[in-house]
């Protein structure tokens, strides 16, 4: 076989592979990690596992589709807290602009947890490329379910079935 | 090794994680080691056709030889319980090279039998000795062991660090720019209620092999060590406070630093306040030759900010005061592509896209600055309107930007409008600001020596309309940087003569994107510019771009892109064209690129 037949064979098994793991793959047990909040206290993620659906949100100042849907993340926690579910934001700006990030978090006079990863130790373990913005929603049973990198107009749609999925009937 | 030895070891690369490809590797069971266990594995494969196309055919001057560039990347994450054990490999390879005959044979039948075969893209840099090949480079960048806890979490090899607003230590991952600068060595974190320990130490790591740069010359690490601790307390509700040092043996004898922080969030309920100041003390194998010769024995950083928010209002004040706080930088040993820092303190710039003309603002040893922005938030029509202004005073020369002290001002517009209506969400966003940058002499300048001015206009729109499955986004990008001439310069266009004082360039970038269901984009780009320093130096291998000239006078690139995620653990990538080095936005995610000209393809794969 020649390498660069080879190569397309490898490449096609790669793109067909994810396609056909996500389908009957096993759920994903979601790491617990401790950062600080805007207020300085310690959050962990198990101060909510098992107890609330969670969205996990990645997000930086410097990201347009980011600020496009935080209000969303605001909307869909005041809309569907009361039922369960928590959203955490961690923002993955470096240390220097905490100050902008308080400013945005403030103006969108944003309710759910916002967290502070600036030494880029949490995004790193769940979105190595830093993808942004970022999602991931966990289960009640500590799973994560879904995955979801960049935000488009409407995509709060899809986010919302996935949470309302998990949440108690 | 040629096209198939480079295929080849691509493809067992890509086949050696593809194999491994689970996720839980056990159903919880007493007793059982992995249990529960997670095996998390990340593959992308980059592969680039840098081409070099001829910018005047009419000379006798062919261009550079056209290069394939290969790039793997694998993560391997291992969480068993509260440990993770995970690992990074990279591989880059290129072809063709001088060790080929059949490419010795095509530089020879164009240059001659007596010239010295040059690689297209030597991969390699200074310091490998004899170990490494000029056209394959293969690098455990990282490997780690780590501890989550409630109360402790402990890291042994790679891990990251900042303290404070990042003055004195800031080691952090930022693919986005494809930095990746982590500490290897080991780190502790012991949390309470009222008080948290830190305690580190360890030899800097940054990552050789580049994913989107290109891997051209990498120099061998020369590695500094670094130790440090903070501790933090919160003696009462919403009041924290934080004291840190620093040890740097980098390129010369041990420095230091230390420093503290205080945060107050709520005074009144309505305002949040952070300051921070640190000292630095700086060592040299020759302390007095080296402190006569004009470096600094020590050094010292202030910067505070507050947040205030009253209705639709929010406003930020900041302040800094820099005096030889950055030395540690200049200490760094040099990176391998990228350059390193390891401090990277607020630098009050209002978008990290506009710092190109950085003099007085990031990297002055000796600067005062302040910044307001008041934001306007109405959610009855979800409109956000901001105002900023930005004012520093440099005290010192950045030849050959600037060879006088300089104030600086920045004012700046934003407004934001998101449009609903029953089928179609429009979003518009736009900005203007203009930066001037007035001479200010030094006290024993020359009376008589020219001052030039500088400035930059700039301005960005953004317009996004979703209906449906489907999401059009065009983002718009301009820039006109300006200068004063010490004298003036005249030149003929449409057979009339122009004279002015003035003098500068452009840089505008445009791209239109189209987004099905949140997974399939195809965007087109369109940039120009005129700036002659990216045309010539730091857009090296984007030569022949659509339009481009030998004198430099204006490039416009174009480039076709497409982006595919049909499901969430596999992305594929496919550029085609020219690019300009910068910032990009498409499909509703953002990323830094490189200059480049040709083709290339990247596929990611989570298991």
């Amino acid at each position: 076989m020649r390498p660069l037949s080879l190569l397309i064979a490898l490449l096609l098994l790669l793109v067909a592979a994810p396609a056909a793991a996500e389908e009957g793959a096993a759920l994903e047990k979601a790491a617990d990690f401790t950062l600080k909040s805007l207020d300085g206290e310690n959050v962990s993620l198990s101060d909510f596992l098992g107890e609330k659906v969670i969205l996990v949100n990645f997000w930086a100042t410097w990201c347009d589709p980011c600020m496009k849907e935080m209000p969303k993340l605001n909307e869909m926690q005041a809309e569907l807290g009361p039922r369960g579910l928590q959203v955490i934001s961690i923002t993955v700006d470096e240390a220097k602009d905490e100050s902008k990030v308080r400013a945005i978090t403030r103006r969108f006079k944003y309710t759910p947890v916002v967290l502070l990863d600036t030494e880029t130790r949490v995004v790193d373990v769940f979105n190595k490329r830093k993808d942004m913005p970022w999602t991931m929603v966990i289960g009640t049973d500590g799973m994560i379910h879904h995955k979801k990198k960049g935000f488009t107009d409407g995509d709060e749609k899809k986010l919302k079935e996935w949470v309302e999925a998990l949440l108690p009937k | 090794m040629g096209p198939r030895g480079v295929a080849l070891i691509t493809a067992l690369s890509l086949l050696l994680p593809a194999s491994a490809g689970a996720v839980q590797l056990g159903k919880p069971k007493p007793g059982s080691v992995l249990a529960g266990a997670t095996l998390s594995v990340n593959e992308t494969l980059y592969y680039k056709y840098n081409l070099f196309l001829d910018d005047d055919g009419d000379d006798d001057r062919d261009p550079p030889f056209s290069f394939h560039e290969f790039v793997n990347r694998t993560t391997v994450d291992l969480q068993i319980k509260r440990f993770t054990l995970g690992t990074q490999l990279d591989l880059v390879a290129v072809t063709p090279h001088c060790d080929r005959w059949q490419f010795r044979r095509r530089y020879a039948e164009r240059y001659g039998d007596a010239a010295e075969c040059v690689s297209p893209n030597a991969v390699l840099g200074d310091g490998w000795g004899a170990e490494g090949k000029d056209f394959i480079l293969v690098r455990p960048e990282k490997m780690y062991l780590r501890y989550r806890s409630r109360t402790v979490d402990f890291d042994v090899g790679d891990y990251y660090a900042a303290f404070g607003r990042g003055i004195v230590l800031s080691f952090v991952k930022q693919p986005e720019i494809d930095s990746d600068n982590s500490l290897l060595g080991g780190r502790v974190d012991i949390r309470s209620k009222p008080a948290d320990l830190t305690l580190l130490g360890g030899v800097t790591n940054p990552q050789e092999i580049s994913m989107e740069l290109r891997n051209r010359g990498i120099d061998k690490t020369e590695r500094g060590v670094i130790a440090g601790g903070r501790f933090m307390l919160r003696p009462v509700k919403n009041l924290s406070l934080s004291a840190h040092g620093v040890g740097y043996n980098l390129a010369e004898t041990p420095s230091g630093a230390v420093g503290g922080t205080a945060q107050v969030n709520g005074i009144g309920g309505v305002v949040d306040v952070f300051a921070e100041g640190d000292a630095f003390i700086y060592g040299y194998e020759d302390r007095e030759a080296a402190i006569e010769a004009g470096n600094p024995a020590a050094g010292y950083a202030i910067y505070a900010s507050g947040t205030a928010y009253a209705g639709p209002m929010t406003l930020l004040v900041e302040f800094k005061r820099y005096k030889d706080a950055q030395r540690v930088d200049h200490l760094a040993r040099p990176g391998p592509v990228i350059p390193l820092s390891y401090t990277k303190p607020p630098s009050m710039e209002h978008e990290a896209s506009i710092t190109e003309d950085i003099n007085g603002s990031v990297q002055s040893n000796d600067i005062t600055g302040w910044r307001a922005q008041a934001e306007f938030w109405w959610l009855e029509t979800d409109t956000t309107f901001s105002v900023a202004f930005a004012n520093s005073f440099d005290a010192e020369p950045h030849p050959p930007f600037s060879t006088e002290r300089e104030i600086t001002i920045h004012p700046m517009l934003a407004l934001e409008q998101p449009i609903h209506t029953e089928k179609v969400e429009i979003h518009l966003k736009g900005d203007v600001g203009y930066r001037h940058d007035f001479p200010w002499r030094l006290p024993d300048g020359d009376p008589d020596a020219f001052l030039r001015n500088t400035g930059m206009l700039h301005y960005r729109a953004d317009i996004g309309l979703s209906f449906g499955k489907h999401a059009i986004e065009l983002v718009s990008t301009y820039r006109r940087h300006s200068f004063t001439l010490e004298e003036e310069a005249c030149w003929t266009r449409n057979e009339t003569e122009h004279c002015d004082r003035d003098d500068g360039w452009i840089a505008w970038e445009n791209a239109l994107s189209y987004t099905l269901m949140g997974k399939y984009t195809i965007a087109l780009h369109v940039d120009y510019t005129d700036d002659p320093i990216v045309q010539s130096l730091a857009n090296g291998g984007a030569i022949g771009n659509l339009w481009y000239d030998e004198d430099f006078v204006a490039s416009a690139y174009v480039g076709g892109e497409l982006i595919l995620k049909p499901v969430s653990n596999l992305e594929i990538y496919l550029f085609w064209g020219s690019q300009k080095s910068g910032i990009v936005c498409t499909g509703g995610a953002c990323r830094t690129v490189p200059a480049f000209t040709g083709v290339k393809g990247k596929v990611s794969v989570t298991f």
